[in-house]
């Protein structure tokens, strides 16, 4: 019996790591698949945070976001919890974080489930709207670069792309010409912050 | 190793963690190297939050979509009259108050790009694909227009197809397929680049995704040429 269970708990894994490979891929099916897969459990719930129902579809939203970010940029590289623990691991900080700031109580009892089955690690939420000052800047400016320096920068920082990776994605010669290329996009980007064009 | 080289392995996660604690304590008595150190990683949460932003608009429209497929017979009348009562009071109420309505915007800065490609003298040309494509195109029939250009670009490379059959998708209300093809002649460098940021920004303004519009209509802002007023009263809208 046990070796049967066992046996299906690694099934179980092996499968989801693979959603996990997909979706690190970037592929829309499966983005839209695990979305869907978690949205009616989630949505269920968040209702009993007394949350309406448009603010139970924002966090599940924000949470999958996060989720999805954590994969996409390489920070979640293996599960080690089923998917959707992992997931409902996010989605209850996020909605504690809704309920702290639209002032409501919460009520003990809720807390303190919480604070028992925090069983999976977020590590570095970072869910946090307020950009700075100088991040806002950056943010608007890096959308009026060309493409190539978008997508560049977009493997470089956000994907946690290897130099081989950015190589093959970008069909560049070698890791120098990648090098040079990102100092060149970095160079353009301050520029337009020093000298900026009306926007 | 230089400033750039460190900050360059640590992105790239190509540092040791003996070089990783090294670099770490560098930080703390290298000025130079942390003020770029910190700009870079200004940079990172930039685009982690460009792509939230675009992540947030795809789950949104996802579920729009869905919310289509799923409302029929009477219950989809019933909402689109609710719609409609809604708009009618919501439009009555809030009158240039309200937030942009996209469609209106759309509409206000829509117009077909002029056949500037194939010159066309009646009578005069001999029928070939291109012919009948632009002229389908120059006559309006876009519909007529998107087939004939698809067949034509099996035969003929020229890059300037692309932005007509995107025109002739976009004119034809064809958002999603439109806004594809223009990016991909932005990405390609070569013909209509400017135009093609424009007319993708209005696609992306009836797809309702206010971050895609905003990328190009601020390239076309910053780039200062093919309709950058227009871009920029149209950005000034859009808030």
């Amino acid at each position: 019996m046990l070796t049967f269970f066992n046996t299906d708990v690694l099934m179980a894994k092996h499968v989801e790591n693979e959603v996990l490979e997909k979706l690190r891929k970037g592929g829309e099916t499966a983005f839209k698949e695990v979305y869907d897969e978690n949205r009616d459990k989630f949505l269920l719930y968040a209702r009993k945070y007394g949350l309406d129902d448009d603010e139970r579809l924002d966090v599940y939203q924000d949470t999958y976001i996060v989720f999805y970010q954590n994969v996409i940029t390489g920070r979640l590289k293996e599960l080690t919890s089923a998917l959707s623990t992992y997931l409902f691991g996010i989605g209850k900080n996020l909605i504690m974080k809704t309920l702290k700031k639209n002032q409501r109580t919460v009520r003990s009892e809720y807390m303190l489930s919480i604070a028992k089955d925090e069983d999976v690690a977020i590590d570095n939420m970072d869910w946090d709207e307020s950009l700075s000052h100088e991040q806002k800047l950056l943010k608007t400016y890096f959308v009026t670069l060309g493409e190539q320096c978008q997508k560049l920068l977009t493997m470089f920082y956000y994907r946690g792309f290897s130099i081989k990776e950015i190589i093959a994605e970008g069909n560049y010669n070698n890791a120098n010409v990648v090098k040079s290329q990102k100092s060149r996009c970095l160079k353009t980007l301050r520029e337009r912050i020093l000298k900026p064009q009306p926007l | 190793m230089k400033a750039e080289e460190w900050i360059d392995k640590y992105y790239l996660n190509e540092l040791t963690s003996e070089e990783l604690k090294a670099f770490e304590k560098l930080l703390k008595t290298d000025v130079e190297l942390r003020k770029e150190f910190e700009f870079q990683n200004d940079l990172s949460l930039s685009i982690k939050s460009h792509e939230k932003d675009i992540l947030k608009s795809r789950l949104q429209q996802h579920e729009q979509a869905k919310e289509v497929r799923k409302e029929s017979g009477w219950k989809k009348w019933l909402v689109a009259a609710s719609i409609l009562i809604l708009i009618g009071v919501a439009g009555i109420t809030y009158f240039n108050f309200s937030t942009p309505d996209y469609d209106k915007l759309y509409a206000q800065n829509f117009e077909a790009y002029p056949n500037t490609e194939f010159n066309i003298t009646r009578g005069e040309n001999k029928p070939s694909l291109e012919y009948n494509a632009f002229s389908a195109y120059e006559s309006g029939d876009y519909k007529q227009a998107i087939p004939l250009f698809l067949e034509l670009k099996e035969t003929n490379a020229s890059k300037y197809l692309d932005f007509y059959l995107a025109q002739s998708y976009l004119a034809n209300d064809n958002y999603d397929k439109a806004l594809t093809i223009f990016e991909e002649t932005i990405q390609h460098q070569e013909a209509f680049v400017d135009e093609a940021h424009w007319f993708a920004a209005l696609a992306a303004l009836k797809l309702n995704t206010k971050a895609i519009v905003q990328k190009h209509l601020n390239y076309l802002v910053v780039n200062g040429g093919y309709k950058s007023v227009q871009a920029r009263e149209l950005l000034k809208k859009l808030d």
